[in-house]
């Protein structure tokens, strides 16, 4: 099982409607994936496999966090989007 | 049981001038109904100035939210269309027409509620019955007749 964390920076909207989206691909794809999220002060204790957030906040992310991939996704609502950015970490 | 989109908190054929009056012109139903405060709106706009405008989570389409000790006094979920499209200088989904008010008292939100939202914007006709609606009643009628379906 693969897990995953997703974020943004209140931990309340839009990391919970991603959050949302990413269980819907990961349902549809089979994957086994844990998916929990946080506000941007909670990622600091997390001990998995990477991080989604959307874009802004992922390049953000990506300036300060360098041990763990960080999936950044442009449109919530685009599954295919979703679903291509993930598959290579899943099938890792 | 409380629809998911407020329609006290809807609004249709808002201008404003930049992306910060719209996202307080957005906010102004949820100060006025006492779902959040003045101060919340003000987090919404630093949150996006200190992290880029994420809140853009899909062309054409923000969500306004900020934390619970920002000042969400009450849980509600509005929607304000905007007359003319207003860039929130988010490279990917720009211009802003449509904002979602969220104002969330549980930490981690609400999963159940997020994921009816998720619902109803994968349908395909939703924004296209919001951009055409002369009257808040349309998106109401829209919203419950999506809501009993979903039962």
């Amino acid at each position: 099982m693969k897990k995953a964390i997703i974020t943004c920076r209140a931990g309340m909207g839009t990391s919970t409607m991603l959050t949302v989206q990413v269980r819907n691909v990961a349902k549809k794809n089979n994957w086994d994936l844990d998916v929990s999220h946080t506000s941007i002060d909670g990622i600091g204790s997390f001990n998995g496999d990477f991080i989604i957030a959307l874009s802004d906040v992922a390049d953000d992310l990506r300036a300060k966090e360098k041990k763990i991939p960080i999936v950044g996704i442009k449109n919530m609502m685009d599954q295919n989007e979703i679903e291509a950015k993930l598959a290579p970490l899943m099938n890792e | 049981m409380t629809p998911l989109i407020d329609p006290k908190l809807i609004q249709l054929n808002v201008s404003a001038k930049d992306w910060r009056d719209a996202i307080l012109k957005a906010g102004h139903p949820l100060v006025k109904n006492s779902l959040v405060t003045d101060n919340y709106l003000k987090s919404v706009i630093k949150i996006a100035e200190e992290m880029g405008p994420y809140i853009v989570f899909m062309p054409h389409v923000a969500l306004s939210h900020a934390k619970i000790e920002d000042g969400a006094l009450k849980d509600g979920i509005g929607l304000t269309v905007l007359k003319e499209p207003v860039p929130f200088h988010n490279k990917d989904n720009d211009p802003v027409k449509y904002i979602f008010t969220l104002s969330s008292t549980k930490a981690n939100g609400h999963l159940d509620q997020m994921a009816q939202l998720v619902n109803l914007l994968s349908k395909n006709d939703f924004f296209e019955t919001v951009s055409h609606a002369n009257n808040v009643q349309e998106i109401i009628n829209y919203v419950n007749e999506f809501e009993g379906e979903e039962k």
